[in-house]
């Protein structure tokens, strides 16, 4: 009996201590929400655990890093991959407004021959379309033809000198043969000592060749050679290009010229149409230009 | 000796406990993080009762709150009237299958989210969110891995010195 009394004694003892501890409690939750005068003293305890808590940070910096660690490796990786298409794509800006650049600055040295040189006026742009430059032929597609007054053998230029000629007809493009294109030969000249002789191509943009010249032929490496005039089409004085390398050929007595181009064939962009002049003065000798471009085929 | 030793023990359980509860988890898992103290009280009030009063439980509960408690006095609160039950019903939980006390803990603890949410209520604290109704059955999962953890600590120490 005895000892179940205690029992309940005990118990009520501990129910009265519950009371009064949630007594307690509800009133530091209360005094501490409504009045806050329990914060200072939470600060104090808080200050007092700081350590606990620093030390309680330990393992979420930890995770927090190598969570870190790998959202910046994703990041990291996506970032480069998006930084590495913007440089591409900004690099090729950077060439096409270089390349504009470039096109303009012969564009404008065009303007300037062609306003000082009264024998090119009454010519057009043409934009360069395609291109076909296989070791046999060198032709170029333009968008100009038939409509904007185009003319077979109409002769194309660049800013540095002569590119080709009109070979067919569209209504709005033509084919251009190149003067590198080796079936094509141009009635040319030494500029500075008018020595005579046919240019052609060889299928090579960036040489042309004179073949079969006299071994005392007035011709010396840097001489620039331009069109002749004779023969028809091309008119005279037209820079063809400048003569590289100098040839004897063994057992032939005779000279093979190598000339390069003036005209920047490799990088062709827009070209200046002339129309074919007639022909003045005699017909060099040899075949004329009409026969030499391939008209035939 | 072993006394201080197995003193040693739980002041560690409860400063673990504390720490715990201050261990920031990534948010999928931390609003689910269970009571760690409550649990290593309620641990303590069925095996070794000497070591936990309902003084104590309050002490414990004012240092919990002025480590990560949403007002002062609300764990300690909480954690009375948790060790008044578990006291009231010790005997006989101790004597359940560790599954059954398992299920008899989670209502415990689910009893423990209302009281807290009566508290939060009082103090005009916003209301929790749906992932603080789970943490009873969180609690109940890590229970028998901390009953198990605790125990065998407890006897590792004791007998530590006889090995």
């Amino acid at each position: 009996m005895s000892e179940r009394a205690e029992f309940f004694n005990k118990n009520a003892d501990s129910t009265l201590a519950l009371l009064i501890y949630c007594a307690i409690a509800v009133a530091l939750v209360v005094v501490d929400r409504r009045l806050n005068y329990l914060a200072q003293t939470r600060q104090a305890a808080i200050a007092w655990v700081l350590p606990i808590w620093q030390l309680s940070e330990v393992p979420a910096r930890l995770a927090r890093s190598a969570e870190g660690y790998f959202t910046d490796r994703s990041n990291l990786l996506a970032t480069n991959e998006r930084l590495r298409t913007e440089y591409l794509l900004q690099q090729q800006e950077l060439f096409q407004l270089r390349s504009q650049g470039q096109s303009l600055v012969r564009m404008a040295r065009l303007v300037t021959a062609i306003e000082t040189q009264p024998t090119l006026a009454g010519g057009q742009f043409a934009r360069v379309m395609a291109l076909d430059f296989s070791t046999n032929q060198h032709r170029l597609v333009i968008n100009q033809g038939v409509s904007s007054g185009l003319a077979i053998n109409s002769i194309a230029i660049d800013e540095g000198g002569l590119v080709g000629q009109v070979e067919s007809l569209g209504t709005d493009a033509a084919s251009l043969i190149l003067i590198s294109d080796p079936q094509h030969r141009i009635p040319a000249q030494v500029y500075a000592g008018g020595e005579r002789f046919y240019v052609s191509g060889m299928g090579n943009m960036r040489t042309l060749v004179i073949e079969k010249l006299a071994l005392n032929a007035a011709i010396k490496l840097g001489d620039m050679i331009q069109t002749s005039g004779l023969g028809g089409v091309f008119p005279e004085g037209i820079p063809i290009g400048l003569v590289v390398k100098l040839d004897k050929m063994t057992g032939e007595g005779l000279l093979r010229v190598e000339v390069s181009p003036a005209a920047n064939l490799t990088s062709l962009r827009e070209v200046y149409l002339l129309p074919p002049t007639p022909a003045v003065g005699p017909i060099a000798p040899g075949r004329k230009p009409l026969e030499n471009k391939p008209s035939a085929k | 000796m072993q006394s201080s030793r197995e003193t040693q023990v739980f002041l560690s359980a409860i400063a673990l406990a504390l720490i715990l509860q201050l261990v920031y988890l990534p948010p999928p898992l931390g609003p689910l993080k269970p009571w760690f103290l409550g649990m290593v009280v309620c641990y303590y009030v069925l095996e070794q009762p000497r070591f936990i009063g309902l003084g104590r439980a309050f002490l414990i509960g004012l240092t919990a709150d002025a480590l990560n408690g949403a007002l002062f006095g609300e764990q300690a609160f909480r954690l009375c009237i948790m060790t008044y039950l578990l006291l009231r019903f010790r005997n006989r939980l101790r004597f359940f299958p560790l599954w059954q006390q398992t299920s008899l803990i989670a209502v415990l603890f689910l009893n423990d989210c209302i009281l807290a949410l009566w508290i939060r209520l009082l103090g005009k604290i916003s209301e929790p969110g749906f992932a603080f109704w789970l943490t009873p059955l969180t609690a109940a999962f890590l229970w028998p891995f901390l009953f198990v953890m605790l125990d065998r600590t407890r006897r590792w120490r004791r007998r530590a010195p006889r090995l």
